[in-house]
């Protein structure tokens, strides 16, 4: 069965861009406009790994990450930020949330495609 | 990559059908006096996603309208306009024309089957409170300043809260990959939309206010340097469903933009085309900077806790 990633990102663009890369990769795809709608697709679908923004509209990416990390189901599913933010300190502050880790946008989609199968169980 | 994203029309369709019907019933509860904000927050989102999709699928008669929707519902969300019979009915009436506008986009006509101008006059009305005009700083204390040559400045406010901000960027010439030639701009448009909601910027209210893109660089004639900037900014901006509510683009002058953030107001002059040769002397030079930069520059870094 192919596994199931939750995109996360307020850009419609943005999602396009990613679900493309990874529907092409044979993922299946699951995607929240928010930290607010990710939160509920993740309460709706099992997810094996979430990409997420990191300044989004009503819930942050950071928060999304505490609140997932809150939920038994998904202390453990890999997390990858995906946002143009790429000071260090923001990327500790993701860290300390429970990020599995941090991509730099704009994106290289063989790079995302190459981390993700790093850090897929 | 390229991306055909009519592929993605019949979902969008099945789930503008569930949104509309979230929003019915959404409506329905609140008229019957047995729903509160929740309600009236679920049938925002509703309206909300039916209108970003409608963005990037060109349905613009029906991105026209639902952004009205959307304007009221968020205003009713707010609590500056109250949620009373006479604006259930026109959301109720609204739904019926959403429904018929999805129809006439599944069967690809282009204008929409019924005019729908009048209900949307309406629902913009009632979105407006008593107390009238947006809050804004009576003196517009801030003002940002560029000049452009084929360089284009995006102006983004959010008038109801009154903040805002402005980029400048080029994309560099000759390159034929999409995705490397639209990078900084793409980075641009990103940081300056993070920015504005960082300081309290609604991104459903976003207006736009997009100059520049001149043909001033004289000795590149082979391509439209300013042209693809502006056209760059233009989708970008469709794509993600912000209106824009003014442009000046493509002339043969270089100009001077003041942008007054928290009112939203820009003001720009045209400069005399003896400026020209310097303005697009320094923007050849930030091209050659961009171009060296994309050509070290891997982007898409990578770092694992």
């Amino acid at each position: 069965m192919a596994k199931r990633i939750l995109i996360v990102d307020d850009s419609a663009t943005m999602r396009q861009m990613v679900s493309f890369t990874l529907t092409q990769a044979g993922f299946d795809v699951v995607e929240g406009v928010d930290g607010v709608d990710g939160l509920a697709r993740a309460g709706q679908h099992t997810i094996h790994l979430v990409l997420t923004d990191l300044n989004m509209p009503r819930m942050s990416g950071i928060e999304l990450i505490q609140s997932l990390r809150a939920t038994p189901a998904y202390r453990y599913t890999p997390i990858l930020m995906l946002t143009t933010e790429s000071q260090t300190s923001k990327k500790l502050e993701g860290k300390a949330a429970g990020a599995t880790g941090w991509i730099v946008k704009p994106f290289h989609p063989q790079k995302l495609l190459e981390t993700i199968a790093k850090v897929l169980p | 990559m390229k991306i055909d994203i009519n592929r993605f029309k019949e979902t969008f369709f099945q789930e503008a059908d569930e949104h509309v019907a979230a929003m019915e019933s959404g409506l329905l509860a609140l008229e019957a006096g047995a729903a509160g904000q929740e309600a009236l927050n679920a049938t925002f989102r509703a309206i909300h996603s039916i209108k970003g999709s409608a963005g990037l699928f060109d349905l613009e008669a029906l991105g026209l309208f639902a952004h009205a929707v959307e304007t009221l519902l968020d205003q009713l969300r707010a609590g500056a306009v109250p949620a009373d019979q006479e604006r259930l009915d026109l959301l109720l009436e609204s739904v019926d024309v959403l429904r018929g506008l999805l129809a006439a986009a599944r069967q690809g006509q282009p204008g929409p089957a019924q005019d729908t101008a009048a209900l949307r006059a309406r629902i913009v009305a009632a979105s407006q409170g008593s107390e009238g005009a947006p809050q804004a700083g009576p003196a517009d204390p801030v003002v940002l300043a560029t000049v452009l040559g084929s360089c284009v400045a995006v102006c983004l406010f959010d008038p109801q809260r009154g903040v805002g901000g402005m980029n400048h960027f080029l994309l560099p010439g000759g390159e034929t990959d999409r995705g490397r030639l639209t990078r900084f701009g793409a980075h641009a448009m990103e940081m300056l939309i993070n920015e504005v909601m960082r300081i309290g910027g609604e991104r459903h209210r976003l207006l736009a206010k997009v100059f520049g893109g001149g043909h001033v660089l004289p000795g590149i004639t082979t391509q439209d340097v300013g042209g693809q900037n502006a056209m760059f900014a233009l989708e970008f901006l469709k794509r993600e469903s912000i209106p824009v509510v003014s442009q000046l683009l493509q002339l043969r002058q270089p100009l001077e933009v003041r942008f007054f953030p928290q009112s939203g107001r820009a003001m720009v002059r045209r400069l005399a085309v003896q400026a020209t040769q310097s303005v697009a002397a320094s923007e050849t030079r930030y091209q050659r900077v961009l171009k060296a930069q994309l050509q070290t520059d891997s982007g898409g870094d990578v770092t694992l806790f």
